[in-house]
């Protein structure tokens, strides 16, 4: 029997203590909550396991003790490599009792080639140190000689082999300090270079006091969620902030939600779930591909913020969102954005409570000067969001080329200090010490702060500078990947040099199912053209079949890898007639 | 191989649904084989097969489809 989450005057009280460590907070959490709901584990459409506080405790203790017995010691990094299962919510927090970090590795997919999923965990574990792989029989069988690797031990976690063992007793529990690492991200990619963040037991459980006060967050609220648990977006704000707080997790199988992205909404409706994170794209699904007519009356009603994160914000996203839930009790100014990132444990930002992200229309030429002016009337413009105001324990700078701070309002690279920064990149002191300058944390973004408002703009690796002009890549294919004949939203934008000139030009690489010479010409020039209507020249224009473009494992599309494939392999890349 | 191929109308309303003028859909064809069916564009034909066929289906069923074959038995148990 699961009871129902009340008002508690111990909610939050753990996380403040001096020495808190996840174990101690999870501990408190279940003598608190005992049979409150913990987790709503939801595959298929339906509730398949739920967890609560009591019970998931037990078997997190559960599988400590199996661990242990197993050879698994205080300090050693544990991939968990397995499908969407509700086994995992035990089985990670079992890892963090016995003293081990725990990885969460995407499991790989049909699609992705067998010798990228190898590379990249031979460089996960080549880098980062692996120490133990716990997966399933069926991955193990498919990747035996992998994963047999001398440095890297196996143990499989079909059908809960944990469940015969004893729990591990209170005072065996791994008494861990707060500044010890206690679990390690790999940044998303799939060619092995992945890094691992390390994070340390006080940045996860501060970053969840102080990002939970931002939120607002109350003994009434649930976190439903389909993320997955090897993204930060997925694995702090719907996993390790609610476990901090007690707080019930309604989590669903992403593999469900792409297919059935209305299902989120079924489970917010079923288990009156009140946040949510989402990356702008999840946004555009939901919008276009739920059928109004199968989503539950007052679906939203209790839902009170959803939190565009990890991706460009664009106010289209959240207004369509906006327009398709609050037929369905979404109430105004309950979408919010987020600037997140891995390393600082997640959020920087936060859109305050109550209000709307605030949205700009700031004039490209301006923008192609570095400044973020406001356009005026007829003015081209490109609409940019606020990803909200710095949250407590944290700080913003903008700065320019030589590191040296701006003004409001000019654009620059975005650094940001916090107080949950991350402890470096496990094993790799030279890339840790590379994204840092003067103690601030240098992003890679690029962005402008006004009136105490973050507006971020793109990634600074990928901007495309032509005669002295900065041109964001996700401007290019945004328009791009709109132009008729082009496979909606399957557009690449990245510079090319001009050696004659002394400059970059703008290239763009974009799936097309079209086929005849006439018809890709055609193509060519309405592409060309969409560059011309905001002042944007697009010099190359490369074609490819569907489903040409690499995506790294978080889902985005590499402009470096595409780039430099497209021009490698032009010859084989064009979608040939027959 | 060409009794291979699925059902002409189907085969229409996927390739449709992917914004393809032809590819050849056997009953054996997977959906990353297929240009443009990836994970997000899966759903659009899924929508696309219920709607032209006045169906729908369970999310369980769509999840355990390997195969255009899949499909198509999904569809004509969904008509039955």
């Amino acid at each position: 029997m699961i009871s129902e989450s009340s008002a508690d005057p111990g909610f939050g009280a753990a996380l403040q203590l001096p020495n808190a460590t996840l174990s101690s907070v999870w501990a408190a959490n279940a003598a608190r909550l005992g049979d409150a709901l913990a987790v709503s584990h939801w595959a298929d459409g339906r509730i398949t396991h739920r967890y609560s506080w009591r019970d998931l405790f037990a078997e997190a203790k559960q599988v400590a003790n199996w661990l242990r017995t197993l050879g698994v010691v205080q300090g050693q990094v544990c991939a968990l490599l397995l499908r969407p299962d509700s086994a995992f919510y035990p089985l990670y927090m079992g890892v963090v009792l016995a003293g081990a970090m725990p990885s969460v590795v995407a499991y790989p997919n049909e699609r992705l080639h067998p010798q990228k999923f190898r590379d990249g965990l031979q460089g996960m574990a080549a880098k980062s140190g692996l120490d133990w792989m716990l997966t399933d029989a069926e991955l193990h069988a498919r990747f035996s000689d992998l994963l047999d690797a001398p440095s890297i031990q196996i143990a499989l976690i079909s059908d809960r082999p944990w469940k015969t063992h004893a729990q591990l007793s209170e005072i065996n529990v791994a008494h861990a300090s707060p500044d010890d690492t206690c679990l390690l991200q790999h940044s998303s990619g799939t060619t092995g270079l992945q890094k691992g963040v390390a994070l340390s037991h006080r940045a996860v459980l501060e970053h969840a006091h102080r990002y939970g006060n931002a939120i607002a967050i109350d003994a009434r609220d649930s976190v439903a969620s389909w993320l997955p648990l090897y993204h930060d977006m997925g694995l702090i704000a719907a996993f390790h902030v609610p476990l901090a707080f007690g707080i019930p997790i309604v989590q669903l199988d992403a593999f469900t939600w792409v297919v059935r992205p209305g299902e989120l909404l079924n489970a917010i409706a079923h288990e009156r779930a009140t946040l949510c994170w989402l990356p702008n794209f999840a946004f555009n699904l939901i919008a276009d591909r739920v059928r109004s007519s199968e989503i539950p009356e007052d679906a939203c009603a209790s839902m009170r913020l959803i939190t565009s994160c990890s991706e460009p914000v664009r106010s289209s996203s959240v207004k369509r969102l906006h327009d398709k839930l609050t037929p369905f009790g979404l109430r105004p100014h309950s979408i919010g954005a987020s600037f997140a990132m891995a390393e600082t444990t997640f959020a920087i930002t936060q859109t305050p409570i109550g209000t709307a992200p605030v949205v700009e229309q700031v004039s490209r030429a301006a923008i192609g000067t570095g400044v973020a002016l406001v356009a005026t009337d007829g003015e081209p413009a490109r609409a940019c969001v606020s990803s909200g105001r710095v949250i407590d324990g944290c700080s913003v700078r903008i700065v320019d080329g030589n590191g040296l701070r701006v003004a409001d309002g000019t654009i620059g690279g975005i650094e940001v200090q916090s107080v949950s920064l991350f402890n470096g990149y496990r094993h790799n002191e030279a890339a840790t010490a590379r994204v840092f300058r003067d103690r601030w944390f240098v992003t890679g973004d690029v962005g402008y702060v006004r009136s105490d408002e973050l507006f971020v703009m793109g990634r600074e690796k990928d901007l495309i500078i032509v005669a002295g002009k900065n041109i964001y890549p996700e401007d290019v294919e945004d328009a791009v990947g709109r132009v008729d004949g082009v496979t909606a939203g399957r557009a690449v934008a990245f510079e090319m040099d001009d050696e004659q000139r002394g400059t970059g030009q703008v290239a763009v690489v974009v799936e097309t199912a079209e086929t005849s010479l006439d018809e890709l010409k055609a193509l060519r020039s309405r592409v060309a053209r969409v560059g011309t209507d905001f002042d944007v020249p697009i010099n190359h224009v490369f074609f490819a079949a569907p489903r040409w473009l690499i995506k790294s494992s978080s889902g985005k599309l590499s402009r470096k890898d595409n780039g430099a494939r497209a021009m490698a392999e032009l010859e084989d890349v064009i979608w040939k007639t027959t | 191989m060409e009794d291979d191929l699925i059902d002409g109308q189907l085969s229409r309303t996927i390739l449709d649904a992917l914004n393809l003028k032809a590819f050849p859909l056997r009953k054996g064809t997977k959906s990353f084989e297929v240009p443009g069916w990836d994970s997000l564009s899966h759903v659009t034909v899924i929508m696309a097969v219920e709607d032209a066929y006045n169906v729908r289906f369970s999310t369980g069923d769509i999840v355990a489809l390997q195969s255009v074959g899949d499909l198509e038995r999904l569809l004509d148990r969904s008509k039955a």
